[in-house]
């Protein structure tokens, strides 16, 4: 025989499985709406991504390019020129064997031109490959990039070394070492700073190079804007730069007339 | 309703087990790692109700089957969650509730006997498999572990665990209540995991098939 409950327990149980399995189909339903909106938004980043590294890539090659015409130009314009004007020295010493006192004078003039010309062939290949940088390291090779931008007056300089020997890779070497100087022309050109000063630290794993100076300085999101825009070509290749070393770059503004940048680069290469 | 209805949908429920069982043969290739605790799920299912058919229409009682049932389903299921997350974290905690849920059987067993539903132990195994399935919708969902998640047999399964255990639970947990207070109730409550068993069963099947289409 059947009892009689107290409450009706069957339309309980109805009513909250009907009620648990809308709760489930709302669980499932959400699972599989966030996993695709998650995975859309993976998609986009990865799209941005490779939208921001082919604009990496373009800078390279722009940067690459200008290079190539800068030292076209350095040739065509320098040592073209000198040369040329050897030759005009050695036509009229031909022509004017007789006249002692003129190929005196235009022997010496030409000794001086090829002096020059040997001085400006240097600098070229000193803007080509850094001999100190590929012959005695790194460390070295900063400390020759500082010394020369210091001897140009452009700003005052002042490197502060932590360390005395950096291990790195020779590619990575000469990357960072562009990177450096891109960064330091930018200070001269753009910051119209007075003072800098590159500090290099280094622990096991990573180098840290601080350059701070007093000029009108960037934050990252403002460093990101420019690289974005069409006239910001070197700082694109600061970026790519720092990409191919997988170094961590920051601009940070600290004060009216103090900025930083921090440079971090993973000694281990990964 | 009349009682051939629930005879029906009863026979029906069983028809699935066995087409799932089938579903699964064709795709035994593919049957490898988290999946093979289901499939061995799936062939003690489909011996289960043979056996209680059997047992039923001799008139022998076969509430003992569903009592050993509960313990294999319990273990399989989570030797499924245990092989799905060793490939991501240490999964040797779930081996942790196996025991506990032996003594809730054995606990089970001392209150209900062998002549009534293991309802005890039935609500249990419910509430820790939902657990499980929830928990491991949560791991996936932060983890973004499938690119195409519809393709995944892991999402099928672990879908059908949902449904099938958080919406057996309140009857799992009051069966034995219905029974005494509103018989007549009984058969139409049982109705809810008949129904549930064959939608289980259909997302079973569309897992094991995902599986053989990777």
């Amino acid at each position: 025989m059947e009892s009689k409950s107290p409450i009706d327990i069957f339309s309980l149980v109805a009513i909250g499985t009907m009620g648990i399995l809308i709760l489930v189909s709302f669980i499932v339903l959400f699972v599989l709406l966030y996993q695709k909106k998650m995975l859309a938004n993976i998609a986009l980043i990865k799209e941005n991504d490779n939208i921001h590294q082919r604009k990496l890539l373009d800078a390279s090659i722009e940067v690459a390019e200008q290079e190539r015409k800068k030292i076209a130009a350095n040739i065509h314009d320098d040592v073209g020129m000198m040369l040329n004007v050897l030759r005009l020295n050695l036509t009229k010493i031909q022509r004017n064997r007789n006249d002692e006192t003129l190929t005196e004078t235009l022997l010496t003039n030409s000794n001086l031109l090829i002096g020059d010309t040997l001085a400006a062939i240097r600098l070229i290949s000193n803007d080509l490959m850094p001999p100190t940088l590929v012959k005695l390291g790194f460390i070295k090779g900063i400390t020759e990039l500082c010394r020369q931008v210091k001897s140009s007056g452009a700003i005052d300089i002042y490197l502060r070394l932590n360390v005395d020997h950096i291990q790195l890779e020779k590619k990575n070497e000469i990357q960072l070492y562009r990177l450096i100087k891109e960064v330091i022309n930018n200070i001269i050109k753009h910051a119209s700073a007075s003072t800098t000063e590159l500090t290099i630290n280094a622990t096991n794993e990573f180098m840290t190079i601080t350059i701070t100076h007093d000029g009108r300085g960037l934050s990252n999101e403002m460093m990101q804007e420019l690289a974005e825009s069409s006239d910001g070509i070197g700082l694109k290749s600061i970026l790519s730069r720092a990409q191919l070393t997988n170094s961590v770059l920051q601009y940070i503004i600290i004060g009216n007339k103090e900025s930083k940048i921090l440079i971090e680069t993973p000694l281990v290469i990964i | 309703m009349s009682n051939s209805f629930y005879d029906y949908l009863d026979n029906f429920s069983i028809l699935f087990s066995v087409l799932t069982f089938i579903v699964g043969l064709l795709c035994f290739k593919s049957i490898k790692g988290y999946l093979a605790p289901l499939f061995l799920i799936v062939f003690v299912s489909f011996i289960t109700d043979i056996i209680s058919v059997v047992y039923a229409s001799s008139n022998i009682n076969n509430f003992y089957i569903f009592h050993l049932f509960t313990i294999f389903e319990f273990i399989l299921i989570s030797f499924f969650y245990i092989l799905f997350f060793k490939k991501y974290l240490n999964a040797k905690y779930l081996l942790l509730p196996i025991p506990i849920f032996l003594i809730v059987a054995f606990i089970d067993y001392k209150i209900n006997g062998l002549n009534s539903m293991d309802n005890f132990s039935a609500s249990i195994e419910a509430v820790i498999l939902s657990i499980y399935s929830l928990v491991s919708f949560l791991f996936v969902m932060r983890k973004l572990l499938f690119e195409n998640i519809l393709s995944a047999p892991f999402f099928w399964i672990n879908s059908g665990i949902l449904f099938y255990f958080s919406g057996s639970l309140l009857v799992f947990a009051f069966s034995n209540y219905v029974y005494t207070y509103q018989r007549s109730f009984s058969n139409a409550l049982w109705a809810i995991p008949q129904l549930l068993n064959i939608f289980y069963n259909i997302l079973i099947s569309i897992g094991f098939w995902k599986a053989r289409a990777q």
